[in-house]
């Protein structure tokens, strides 16, 4: 090939179509990899970049005027943390949900997944069912269930009991189980199927083995299953971690703007100052907290992720 | 030798049916908790607004595609 390629000389007709080919090959990457790379600087690197440079500044909207004014925003933030209980409500109400969705959202999801992989009864039929929410739209899923919590449920209890029912999510003392719950049952589809994924992979020897020597189920998902897919695991936590603190936990779409306060999450609290400010002058502010969430989330999920790589269960 | 290996493995199987049959249940009572509430919102869709106030659970009497 080489050979061929050394007898080709340079200005000859056969060197001009090579050079053309390579050219229109170029192009081609070019074009394919352009569009990302451009969405990426622009969405991402550009996005991010203002957002720093906005955390250091304040708008003024009636005179469209930026205005440098170091860190201001974040003295703000801090003094706001000091005075006002409400942070400190929606970091603990981001902490329980982020506990209880992705402790239970985990156990449920490799359970129902090793299920599904194991190819038992019925199990093509789950993953279609368990992916249903991931294919209906998220408002119309959130309005379905609050209907549904609020006035189906109630009816039903009513004709059980014959008494008034308040909804769950009408009720203050349900409400934030609840979101959690709503959180939860939406939740599965896309992990179930990543594990499910991962399980599949697995060498069926291994578990053929396990079970001539007289293995359990529950051995063998403790002791095949759960070391050899536990890369997938540590995926799913860096991700459920790095989201902590920008979760919202469908408030918004429960609420809209008017969510109790003790119903706040750190996300729904960002989110709902971003769609509330319409002149965008609160942005500074706004994106000063994001920078400091950044700052405190990074090394948590670092370190997390480097904790738990240390201390999961070895494959050998 | 043969007949202890045998046994582990009729142990094994017994042991993996209770399991799966146990996930099983779970699994039903999910899928339930999801296909419910959609189909009740699919039965609300064909009810006029006062069949809606009146009668919350039950099948749209009259159906309508009004909505």
């Amino acid at each position: 090939m080489s050979k061929a390629n050394n007898n080709i000389l340079p200005g000859s007709k056969k060197a001009g179509v090579g050079r053309k080919r390579l050219l229109r090959e170029i192009l081609f990457f070019t074009a394919i990899a352009g569009i990302p790379l451009l969405q990426f600087c622009i969405f991402y690197i550009g996005v991010n970049v203002n957002s720093i440079l906005l955390s250091f500044k304040s708008y003024e909207a009636s005179t469209n005027t930026y205005t440098w004014i170091g860190l201001d925003n974040f003295r703000q933030f801090f003094a706001a943390w000091q005075n006002d209980t409400l942070f400190t409500t929606a970091i603990k109400n981001s902490l329980i949900a982020w506990i209880i969705t992705f402790g239970l959202g985990t156990v449920l999801g490799l359970v129902f997944a090793y299920y599904i992989a194991r190819k038992r009864f019925a199990g093509s039929l789950f993953k279609v069912i368990l992916f249903l929410p991931n294919v209906v739209s998220g408002i119309v899923l959130v309005v379905i269930f609050k209907a549904f919590t609020d006035s189906a449920i109630p009816t039903l209890l009513k004709a059980i009991d014959g008494q008034m029912h308040l909804g769950l999510i009408q009720n203050p003392q349900t409400t934030f189980a609840t979101i959690i719950f709503y959180n939860i049952w939406i939740g599965f589809g896309v992990n179930i199927l990543m594990y499910s994924g991962a399980i599949s992979g697995l060498d069926e020897s291994l578990f053929e083995a396990a079970r001539i020597d007289g293995a359990g189920p529950l051995r063998e998902f403790f002791y095949i299953v759960l070391p050899l897919i536990y890369p997938t695991i540590i995926v799913f936590f860096t991700a459920g971690i790095a989201g902590l603190f920008t979760n919202q936990l469908n408030l918004y779409s429960f609420f809209g703007e008017s969510a109790e306060l003790k119903h706040y999450t750190f996300g729904y609290y960002l989110y709902r100052n971003v769609q509330t400010d319409l002149t965008g002058s609160n942005f500074g502010y706004l994106s000063s907290i994001g920078i400091i969430i950044t700052l405190v989330v990074g090394p948590v999920t670092y370190l997390s992720r480097k904790l738990l790589i240390k201390l999961g269960p070895s494959e050998e | 030798m043969e007949s202890v290996k045998v046994l582990k493995n009729k142990k094994s199987i017994f042991k993996h049916n209770i399991f799966f049959l146990i996930v099983m249940l779970l699994l039903v009572a999910y899928a339930v908790s999801l296909i419910l509430p959609l189909i009740w919102g699919l039965t609300n869709s064909f009810k006029s607004a006062f069949d809606f106030d009146t009668n919350r659970l039950g099948l749209p009497k009259p159906f309508t595609l009004d909505n």
